[in-house]
C-alpha cells in the first residue's frame, strides 16, 4: 500500500501544478529497474523457500501416507502459491528477452518456456494418469520427454499443477463445493488398492524436485550476482533501455488479459469449473488474489515478502506521481476499488461457515453475491486499462506486449 | 511511496513549462490500447495511413497483428476478445478431459490450437527444406482433396452454391496428417522444390521456389488410396487482421467490380463464388478462405474447428472421420462440458467468443504512407494494374453488432474476387500435374481460381513471424516472389513490372513493405 498525504495531493492538484520531468530529486529509471530486480529476487526467493517446504511434507507423506501427512503437503501447496503468483508479473518474453542469448549462462533461453514447465495450464490429466499406469521408468527424465507429448501443450507432466493433481486428484463436485478427493491410501505401497502406489509416488517425487530445480535457476537469474552476469534475466533487464516499457506492459497484461480474462472471466462466462486455476485444490481464489498483488507490487514497488519483511523502492507510480498527480490518484481508487473485491473473493473462499469457493463462483447465477462481486473485478481490471495507458503516455512508454504469445 | 518523494515531488513543482521526456525505444508494442500516431505528416485529407479507420492499431512489432480494434471499448466486448484470444490461443485436448471446455480434439487432426497454424494472428508458411531432407512441417498449411470426376448433377449444385464438392473417398475433403493416440494419422506429407529463375528486363534475376508435394495415403496398404481424380489443393493459413471489416465490404461493391466474361476486355474477369450457408441456410456471397468458400467468419471458424482440429459445434455436429477410419470413429467425444450437455464439442458461447475476436483483431496502421518512395511505388502499383484486382478502398456498410466496424473508410487493397492466377498456382493432381480451369473446385471457384488477397498489412508478416511466406500454398518467400508467381488474369500485370528499373522495384516493394 502506499500512503500518500491525501489532502496534500488535492491541494496540488487545485493549483493546477505540473512537475517537471527530469527533475535532480526525482524518481530515476535506474532507481526502479533496480528496485524491480529486487522484488523479482525475493519474489522468486520466497517461491523457492515455500516450494521447499512443500518438498519435505510431500516426502514425509509419500514416506508415511497418512491422510494427516497429505493435509499438510495441501496446506504446503496452498502456501506455495502465494510467492509464485506473485512472481508471475515477471513471467513474460517480450522483445526485451526474445533473440538476446539469454541460455548463454546456462539458464533458461525463454522465460516462457520456462513457464510452461513450472506452471502450465490446461493439464490434461488422463496424460499423467497413462504414465503412470504404463510401463516406462518414471523420473524427471521421462517427465520432461513426455511434457507437451504428441506436440500437445495440454500434455503437462510438470509442474504445480501436475504436482497439485497428483495431491488432490480430479475434482469430481462440479460447481458444487469440494475439491479433488485424493485418498492417502493412492500412496500406500503395503496397502494399494490397485498396481500403481509406488508409480504415484515416483511421479510425483520427480514433479516436485523438478519444480525446486526449477525455481532454484530462476532464483538464480535474479541474484544480486546475476545481475553482474551476462546473459541473466537481471543484467538483461537491468541492461535494457526498454526494461520500464517491460514492466508497464507485464501490469497491463496480467491486469487486464491475463487475470481479468483467462482466469477470472472465461470461468465466468462459461460457467465451467474447470475453466479455473486451480481447478483440483479449489484454490484458485489464492491464486487470483496474490495474481493482482503481482500487479500492485509492480506498480507501486514494493513487494512484501513470506518472512513479514519487504522490499521497497521506486516503482513506476512514483515517477507518474511526480509528473501527473491526478492519473496517480485516479489508479490508487482503482486498484484499492478491484483490491477490495479480490479481497471478498479470498475471504469467500477462505471463510470457515459458508465457504464459496472459485468454481462455485463460477455456478452462481447471475444473482450470486460473490459472482457480482467476481464480475465486477473482471470489469474493473479490464478498465484499469485505460488508466494504465494515460501512465504509458505519461512515462512516454512504448509498452512491449508479451511476444509470441499471441496476446 | 514514503513522505520524502512527496515532498520533493512537491517542492519540484514549477510553473515553467517544461520540456518533453526523451521517447524511448522505436519498437513500439502494445499491451493495451494504442492510439494511432500520425506517420509523416499527414495533412487533413490524408487518411490512407489508417488502413482500417478508426479501428486501426499503431504497433509495428510481432504484436502487431494480435491487438483488438482501437476503437473497442467497455469492459464486456474487451473481455468477449480476450476469451476468444484464449480459445485461440490455447490447445484443445484429447477425447473427454477434466478441461471440459477445451476437449474433444481429433481423432484426426492438422493442428491443436488456432495460432499454430494462424502464428501470432498471422500467416503460416511452408515446410522449408534442408540440403537432404524433404520439407515435413505441415503445421501451418494443409490440403485439402476434392474429386474431379463428378455427376453433372454435382456440377450443378456447386454452380448453385449448394454443394462445395466431392471429397475424395478415402480421406474426405481435407488430408489431416495428424492424430490424438490410437488413432491412425491419414496421410504422410512432404514437400520439394525446384529453382525456377525469373527475369527483369533490364536483367536482375529472381530465383524461386516451386513445389512439389508428396502424398502418401497411410491406408493404402488396405486397399485405401487416393482416387485417381482427386485434386489436391495446399492451403497456408492466413493472417488473421481485419476480418470483420472484410465480412462488412458492401455486397453490392464486390458484385460491382465482377465481370465474370470479361466484357470489358480488360483480360482480367473476376468472379464472385456464391457459397451455402449453413448458418442462414440459404446461398450466400463467399467471402473467407483461399477460393472464398465461406459466407460468414462464424462459419469459417467452425469449418476449421471442424475440419482442422477435428472439433464438431452447433454448426458440424458429426466428427470427419471416413466410414473405414473406425479408429477415428471410436474416439472419445468431448461434448458439452462440466456445466452443461451440448451435442458437440465447441460450446455456442466459445464459438461465438472466437468470432468476435476473429473480427476484432485490428490492422496495423502503415509505418511510412506520404514518403515520396512509398508513394512513387503506389503509383507504380496502379499503373501496372496490380490495382485493378488488388481495389484499394471501401466504407464498410453498418452493422448493428459490430459499430466499431461500421461505416469505417478502409484500405484492404482487394476485390474479394476469384481471379484465374494461371497454370503454375494452380491445383493439382497425385502426380502434381496442374488441374484445368475446367475442373470445377470448390462451389463456384474452379481449379486455377483464388479469390485476391487483401494486402493490408503485408509488410509486418516477417515482423509478427520470420517463417512467413507468400501465396495461398506458402510456396514465395517473399513478397517479390509472390508478385512474380503471379500468371493468369495477372500476367499482363506481371509483364509491366518486370520492365521496371531497380528504383522502381525499390519503390514498388517500399510501397508494398508499408502497407
Amino acid at each position: 500500500m502506499s500512503y500518500i498525504n491525501r489532502a496534500l495531493v488535492s491541494a496540488a492538484l487545485a493549483l493546477g501544478l505540473a512537475a517537471c520531468v527530469g527533475d535532480d530529486d526525482g524518481v530515476s529509471e535506474h532507481d526502479v529497474k533496480s528496485n524491480y530486480s529486487a522484488m523479482a529476487y525475493a519474489a522468486y526467493s520466497d517461491s523457492l523457500d515455500s516450494a521447499l517446504v512443500l518438498k519435505s511434507a510431500v516426502d514425509t507423506f509419500i514416506a508415511s501416507p497418512s491422510e494427516a501427512n497429505l493435509d499438510t503437503a495441501k496446506a504446503a501447496y496452498k502456501e506455495a502459491r502465494k510467492p509464485y503468483q506473485q512472481s508471475e508479473i515477471m513471467r513474460w518474453d517480450t522483445p526485451i528477452t526474445l533473440g538476446k542469448a539469454l541460455d548463454s549462462d546456462g539458464g533458461p533461453a525463454s522465460v516462457d518456456d520456462w513457464e510452461g514447465q513450472v506452471n502450465a495450464w490446461p493439464l490434461d490429466e488422463n496424460h499423467i494418469v497413462a504414465l503412470i499406469e504404463g510401463d516406462e521408468e518414471i523420473n524427471i527424465d521421462l517427465l520432461l520427454a513426455q511434457n507437451g507429448a504428441n506436440d500437445n501443450e495440454a500434455n503437462v507432466t510438470t509442474g504445480v499443477h501436475a504436482v497439485e493433481f497428483m495431491l488432490w486428484g480430479e475434482d469430481t463436485h462440479g460447481t458444487e463445493a469440494g475439491s479433488g478427493e485424493r485418498p492417502a491410501s493412492d500412496y500406500d505401497v503395503a496397502n494399494c488398492a490397485d498396481d500403481f502406489c509406488e508409480r504415484r509416488a515416483l511421479y510425483l517425487d520427480a514433479a516436485m524436485d523438478l519444480l525446486v530445480q526449477d525455481l532454484t535457476e530462476m532464483k538464480a537469474e535474479w541474484s544480486p550476482e546475476a545481475e553482474a552476469t551476462a546473459g541473466t534475466l537481471a543484467n538483461n533487464f537491468l541492461n535494457s533501455d526498454d526494461a520500464l516499457d517491460y514492466i508497464m506492459g507485464a501490469i497491463r497484461n496480467m491486469a487486464s488479459d491475463e487475470l481479468a480474462s483467462a482466469r477470472m472471466s472465461a470461468g465466468l462466462e462459461l460457467g465451467d469449473p474447470e475453466e479455473e486455476h486451480d481447478c483440483f485444490s479449489d484454490f484458485s481464489h489464492i491464486a487470483i488474489f496474490y495474481n493482482f498483488q503481482a500487479v500492485r507490487n509492480a506498480w507501486y514497488g514494493h513487494y512484501y515478502k513470506t518472512d513479514g519483511g519487504s522490499v521497497r523502492g521506486a516503482g513506476l507510480a512514483d515517477i507518474v506521481f511526480e509528473r501527473d498527480i491526478a492519473t496517480y490518484v485516479y489508479i490508487e481508487d482503482a486498484l484499492n476499488s478491484i483490491e477490495s473485491k479480490m479481497k471478498a473473493i479470498k475471504d469467500a473462499g477462505e471463510r470457515t461457515e459458508n465457504t464459496v469457493r472459485y468454481d462455485q463462483i463460477i455456478g452462481q447465477d447471475a444473482n450470486g453475491t460473490e459472482r457480482k462481486i467476481a464480475e465486477n473485478a473482471v470489469d474493473e481490471l479490464v478498465a484499469i486499462d485505460e488508466l494504465f495507458a494515460m501512465a504509458t503516455d505519461i512515462l512516454s512508454l512504448d509498452v512491449e506486449g508479451p511476444d509470441g504469445s499471441g496476446d | 511511496m514514503n513522505s520524502s518523494y512527496l515532498y520533493a515531488a512537491l517542492l519540484g513543482l514549477s510553473l515553467s513549462a517544461c520540456g518533453g521526456a526523451s521517447g524511448s525505444s522505436t519498437d513500439s508494442g502494445s499491451g493495451g490500447n494504442s492510439g494511432p500516431s500520425p506517420s509523416p505528416s499527414p495533412s487533413a485529407d490524408q487518411i490512407e495511413h489508417l488502413a482500417a479507420g478508426d479501428a486501426t492499431v499503431a504497433v509495428k512489432n510481432s504484436n502487431a497483428f494480435s491487438e483488438h480494434s482501437n476503437n473497442l471499448k467497455g469492459s464486456d466486448k474487451i473481455v468477449s476478445f480476450n476469451l476468444g484470444n484464449d480459445f485461440f490461443e490455447n490447445p484443445w485436448v484429447a477425447g473427454s478431459a477434466s478441461t471440459s471446455s477445451r476437449d474433444g480434439l481429433g481423432g484426426l487432426f492438422n493442428n491443436n490450437a488456432c495460432q499454430d497454424c494462424h502464428v501470432r494472428d498471422g500467416r503460416g508458411h511452408a515446410p522449408m527444406v534442408s540440403a537432404t531432407e524433404d520439407g515435413t512441417d505441415f503445421s501451418t498449411i494443409l490440403l485439402r482433396a476434392a474429386k474431379s470426376e463428378i455427376s453433372a448433377d454435382t456440377v450443378t449444385a456447386m454452380h448453385n452454391g449448394i454443394m462445395a464438392n466431392v471429397g475424395d473417398s478415402t480421406v474426405g475433403g481435407q488430408l489431416q496428417q495428424d492424430s490424438v493416440s490410437d488413432v491412425q494419422p491419414e496421410v504422410e506429407l512432404s514437400v520439394s522444390y525446384s529453382d525456377v529463375t525469373v527475369s527483369f528486363a533490364d536483367g536482375h534475376d529472381v530465383v524461386l521456389r516451386k513445389p512439389e508435394w508428396h502424398m502418401i495415403s497411410t491406408y493404402a496398404a488396405e486397399g485405401y488410396d487416393f482416387d485417381d481424380d482427386t485434386i489436391f489443393s495446399a492451403r497456408v493459413a492466413p493472417q488473421m487482421i481485419g476480418l470483420g471489416l472484410i465480412a462488412l465490404i458492401p455486397e453490392l461493391d464486390i458484385v460491382a467490380l465482377a465481370d465474370e466474361n470479361d466484357s470489358n476486355g480488360d483480360g482480367i474477369s473476376g468472379k464472385a463464388n456464391y457459397v451455402w450457408s449453413v448458418k442462414d441456410d440459404a446461398v450466400r456471397l463467399g467471402r473467407f478462405g483461399w477460393k472464398s468458400g465461406q459466407p460468414s467468419l462464424i462459419e469459417q471458424a467452425a469449418g476449421a474447428f471442424l475440419n482442422d482440429m477435428g472439433l464438431t459445434s452447433r454448426f458440424h455436429q458429426n466428427e470427419s472421420c471416413m466410414a473405414h477410419q473406425e479408429d477415428c470413429q471410436l474416439t472419445a467425444n468431448g461434448n458439452g462440458d462440466a456445466n452443461e450437455d451440448y451435442n458437440y464439442e465447441v460450446s455456442d458461447k466459445i464459438l461465438d467468443a472466437v468470432g468476435f475476436y476473429s473480427a476484432h483483431l485490428a490492422v496495423p496502421e502503415r509505418r511510412d504512407a506520404y514518403s515520396d518512395d512509398v508513394q512513387a511505388g503506389k503509383t507504380l502499383f496502379n499503373e501496372a494494374g496490380c490495382v485493378d484486382c488488388h481495389v484499394a478502398s471501401y466504407v464498410t456498410e453498418t452493422d448493428p453488432e459490430f459499430p466499431e466496424l461500421s461505416g469505417q473508410t478502409i484500405f484492404p487493397y482487394t476485390d474479394m474476387l476469384l481471379h484465374d492466377m494461371g497454370e503454375e498456382l494452380a491445383d493439382f493432381d497425385k502426380d502434381n500435374r496442374p488441374a484445368s480451369a475446367s475442373v470445377a473446385y470448390e462451389f463456384q471457384a474452379n481449379a486455377r481460381e483464388w479469390r485476391t488477397s487483401p494486402l493490408w498489412g503485408i509488410g509486418l508478416a516477417k515482423a509478427v513471424d520470420p517463417e512467413a511466406t507468400f501465396l495461398h500454398d506458402g510456396r514465395a518467400r517473399t513478397i517479390l516472389e509472390a508478385v512474380l508467381w503471379h500468371g493468369g488474369e495477372a500476367q499482363a500485370a506481371k509483364e509491366k513490372v518486370l520492365q521496371f528499373t531497380a528504383k522502381e522495384r525499390e519503390q514498388f516493394m517500399a510501397f508494398l513493405n508499408d502497407l
